[in-house]
C-alpha cells in the first residue's frame, strides 16, 4: 500500500462529496485511487457524508483470464450495473470499485469495458443514481480507451491518487484501430524499419517504400493512442525519416503526403522535435517550389528555436499553457473564464428580482458554471438540491 | 406544512412525475419504498421547513431542449408555476428556482414561453471580456482576433471550439489552422462521431448541397432530411434557403482527412 499524507487527497474527496451532493439521477464519476486501500478510505468517507453507497467490487488474489473468469467477471460487476433487482433500493451511490485491478490482468479489464461499453445506455437507465468508477489511473486509462462511448459521459474526474502518479490522460480512439491492435502495428513497424535498412544505399525506392510503410503504422498506432507522447514522438520521427528516404528515392510527393500527415502529430510534440519536423516540411515545399509555404515552417521552426521577443514564459505560464481544457475532457473549474456581465445579469435575476432564472445555452457552454458562481456564498449544500431531468424517463407522448 | 399546502400539489401523477418525485426524494434523506403522494408532500414539506430555518432555499434543474418540448415537462412546470405563484406566502418566498437548459436558443425560448422561466438569459458564445481572458491565461498566439474567428467559425459550439483553443494553447497554431482538421487532429476527433453520424448518404448529400449552394431552398425528402440536420444543428433556415449553422461544419461535407 502506498503511504500518503490524507492532505494530498483532501481537496478532491470535498469536490467529490460537494458534486455528489449536488447531483439526483445518473452521473458518471471517474476517481483516481492509487489502490484497494485508498478506495476503501474514499468510500467510508463518501458513507460518512450521509449517503447510502452500493459497492460493487471483485474480490481476487489469483491472475484473471479470459476463459476462466470472463463469465464470473460479468456475474460480479456487470450484472450489478444492468439488473436493476441487484440494487439496493435505499442505495443513494452505486460505486464500481476496480481499484485492484493490476496491469498483469490489462486483457481482461481490456474485455469487460468493452462489455461495458456495449450496454452503456442499459447501465444508465439501471443505476438512476451517481455511479463512481474507484480505479488507479492506468485502469481508467484502459477504461478510456476500450470504453469510448461510455467514458463520453463521464460528468467528472477526480484525482484521489497521491500526487506522485502519473495524471490520467484519457486516449481518444479514432478509426479502425483499437487499443488492442496498437502493439501489432508496432511489431510491423519495426520490421519494416530493419529491413529498410537492409536495403540502404542499394535500393533506395525500396527502401522509401518500407520507411513509409512503417510510418502509416506508427502513425496509425499514436492516432489510436493520443494520449501517449512516446507513440506520437516516435510517429514523428518516423515521418522525417521516411521523409528523406523518400527524397532520396526523388519522390519528394510521397515525402510530403508523409509529413503532412505527421503535421498534427508534430504540432504537439515537443520544442526540439517539432522545430525538426517543421524544418522538414519547409525543405519539402521548397524542393516543390512553394516558397511561401516553407517560409511559413521555416518561421515556425525558428520560433521554437529562439527565445521570443518578450520575456521567457515562466514555468508557470508554460504549465497554464499544458494545463488549458483538453476536448471533451472533465470539467475543471479553475480553466473556466469569468464572465462578469453575465454572472451579474444572473445574480441579480435570482437575488434581486427573485424570479425563477433559466440560462440557455449550448451542452457544456458553462450555464452551471455561471450558476454555481451566482450561488456561491448564497446557499450551502444543505439548502440547494439539483434535479437532472434529462436522467428521467420519457413518459410517452 | 399544512394540509391546505399538500392539497394543492397540481398535476395528475404519471411516469414522468413519479421519477421527477423519486429523484428529488434521492437528494433528500428518504425513505423508501412510499407512495407518489407521500414523496411528493414530504419533498414539498421539507422545501417549507428548509425556508423556514434557512431563508432560502435553491432549487436547480438541468434539462435539454427534447424534455422540454414533450407533454411531461409541460405537467412538471405547471407544477413549477404554482409554486412560484406562491412567493406571496410565507414561506414560499424562501423557494428559488434555477434552470440550465441545453439546446438551441430559439427552441428552448419556444418550449419556455409562458412558463415560470420567461425571459430566459442566453449563455452564447464568448464576449469580449472573456476572450481577453481566455487570451491571457492561456497565452493565445495571435490574440484576440484570432480567438474571435474561431469563436466565430465554431459559433461558440463548446466541442468544436475547445479543440481549437486547445490546439491553439498547446501546439502554437493560429486560427486559420486550428479550424482544419487535417491539422487539428483534436479538432477532427470533435467531428468524427458528426462525420460517422453523416455517413447515411441522404445526409451528406443534402449537408454537401448546402454547404456548397448556400441559401438555395430545398424540397421534399431533401426538406425533411435539412430539417434532421437543423435538428442536430448542423443547418438553419434563413429567410427561405439553408444555411450551413457554423462554418467549422463545412469541413464534415468535404472529403475524409487525410483522405
Amino acid at each position: 500500500m502506498t503511504e500518503h499524507a490524507p492532505s494530498d487527497r483532501e481537496p478532491e474527496v470535498e469536490r467529490l462529496l460537494r458534486a455528489l451532493r449536488r447531483t439526483a439521477g445518473f452521473r458518471l464519476f471517474t476517481v483516481a485511487v492509487d489502490d484497494p486501500h485508498g478506495a476503501e478510505e474514499l468510500l467510508s468517507a463518501v458513507a460518512a457524508s450521509g449517503a447510502v453507497v452500493h459497492r460493487v467490487h471483485f474480490d481476487h488474489s489469483m491472475q484473471l483470464s479470459l476463459e476462466s473468469h470472463g463469465a464470473l467477471l460479468t456475474e460480479r460487476l456487470l450484472a450489478p450495473l444492468i439488473d436493476p433487482a441487484r440494487i439496493p433500493l435505499n442505495a443513494s451511490i452505486v460505486a464500481l470499485d476496480l481499484a485492484n485491478a493490476l496491469p498483469r490482468d490489462e486483457p481482461v479489464w481490456l474485455w469487460l469495458f468493452e462489455r461495458l461499453n456495449e450496454r452503456r445506455n442499459v447501465v444508465t437507465a439501471t443505476v438512476r443514481r451517481p455511479l463512481l468508477l474507484l480505479a488507479s489511473n492506468t485502469t481508467l486509462h484502459w477504461f478510456a480507451g476500450s470504453s469510448p462511448d461510455f467514458w463520453s459521459v463521464v460528468s467528472a474526474h477526480f484525482d484521489c491518487a497521491p500526487a506522485g502518479e502519473a495524471t490520467v490522460h484519457p486516449p481518444t480512439p479514432r478509426g479502425a484501430v483499437s487499443a488492442r491492435e496498437v502493439g501489432a502495428l508496432l511489431r510491423e513497424a519495426a520490421a519494416l524499419e530493419e529491413s529498410s535498412r537492409q536495403h540502404a544505399g542499394a535500393h533506395p525506392e525500396a527502401r522509401a517504400a518500407q520507411m513509409l510503410e512503417a510510418f502509416e503504422r506508427r502513425a496509425a498506432a499514436a492516432e489510436a493512442m493520443p494520449g501517449d507522447p512516446t507513440l506520437r514522438d516516435e510517429a514523428v520521427r518516423s515521418a522525417i525519416e521516411a521523409s528523406e528516404s523518400a527524397l532520396q528515392a526523388d519522390q519528394p510527393d510521397r515525402a510530403l503526403v508523409a509529413m503532412e500527415r505527421a503535421a498534427p502529430l508534430a504540432s504537439a510534440a515537443d520544442g526540439a522535435l517539432r522545430a525538426r519536423a517543421w524544418r522538414a516540411l519547409a525543405h519539402l515545399h521548397d524542393v516543390r517550389g512553394d516558397t511561401t509555404r516553407a517560409q511559413r515552417y521555416r518561421d515556425r521552426a525558428e520560433a521554437l528555436a529562439e527565445p521570443p521577443t518578450t520575456a521567457a514564459p515562466t514555468a508557470g505560464e508554460c504549465a497554464v499553457r499544458r494545463e488549458a481544457p483538453t476536448p471533451n475532457g472533465a470539467y475543471r473549474r479553475e480553466a473556466c473564464v469569468a464572465r462578469p456581465a453575465l454572472e451579474k445579469k444572473v445574480a441579480e435575476r435570482l437575488w434581486e428580482q427573485r424570479q425563477p432564472t433559466a440560462l440557455v445555452g449550448a451542452h457544456g457552454c458553462g450555464k452551471s458554471w455561471l450558476l454555481d458562481r451566482a450561488l456561491d456564498g448564497r446557499t450551502t449544500a444543505g439548502r440547494r438540491v439539483h434535479v437532472d431531468l434529462d436522467a428521467l424517463p420519457r413518459a410517452p407522448r | 406544512m399544512s394540509t391546505s399546502t399538500s392539497t394543492r400539489s397540481p398535476a395528475p401523477p404519471d411516469d414522468f412525475l413519479r421519477s421527477f418525485a423519486e429523484s428529488f426524494a434521492a437528494a433528500l434523506p428518504q425513505s423508501p419504498g412510499r407512495a407518489l403522494r407521500e414523496y411528493l408532500d414530504e419533498w414539498v414539506e421539507r422545501i417549507l421547513e428548509t425556508a423556514l430555518v434557512a431563508g432560502e432555499l435553491v432549487v436547480t434543474f438541468d434539462v435539454g431542449v427534447d424534455p422540454l418540448t414533450s407533454p411531461p415537462w409541460h405537467r412538471l412546470e405547471g407544477l413549477l408555476r404554482s409554486w412560484t405563484d406562491r412567493k406571496a406566502e410565507p414561506p414560499w418566498g424562501g423557494l428559488q428556482l434555477a434552470l440550465c437548459a441545453s439546446g438551441e436558443a430559439g427552441a428552448v425560448r419556444d418550449s419556455m414561453q409562458s412558463s415560470a422561466f420567461e425571459f430566459p438569459i442566453q449563455v452564447g458564445a464568448l464576449e469580449e471580456d472573456a476572450v481577453s481572458d481566455l487570451v491571457a491565461r492561456f497565452s493565445l498566439p495571435g490574440g484576440s482576433l484570432e480567438v474571435r474567428a474561431v469563436v466565430d467559425a465554431t459559433g461558440g459550439d463548446v466541442g468544436p471550439l475547445v479543440a481549437c483553443l486547445h490546439a491553439m494553447a498547446r501546439d502554437g497554431l493560429g486560427a486559420h489552422d486550428a479550424l482544419d482538421p487535417r491539422r487539428n487532429v483534436a479538432l477532427a476527433d470533435v467531428l468524427a462521431p458528426l462525420r460517422r453520424w453523416l455517413t447515411e448518404p441522404r445526409r451528406m448529400q443534402v449537408l454537401r448541397g448546402v454547404a456548397a449552394h448556400p441559401g438555395a431552398p430545398l424540397q421534399g425528402n431533401a426538406r425533411a432530411v435539412a430539417d434532421s440536420l437543423a435538428t442536430a444543428g448542423r443547418v438553419a433556415m434563413d429567410r427561405g434557403g439553408w444555411r450551413l449553422r457554423r462554418s467549422v461544419y463545412a469541413a464534415l461535407a468535404s472529403a475524409e482527412p487525410g483522405s
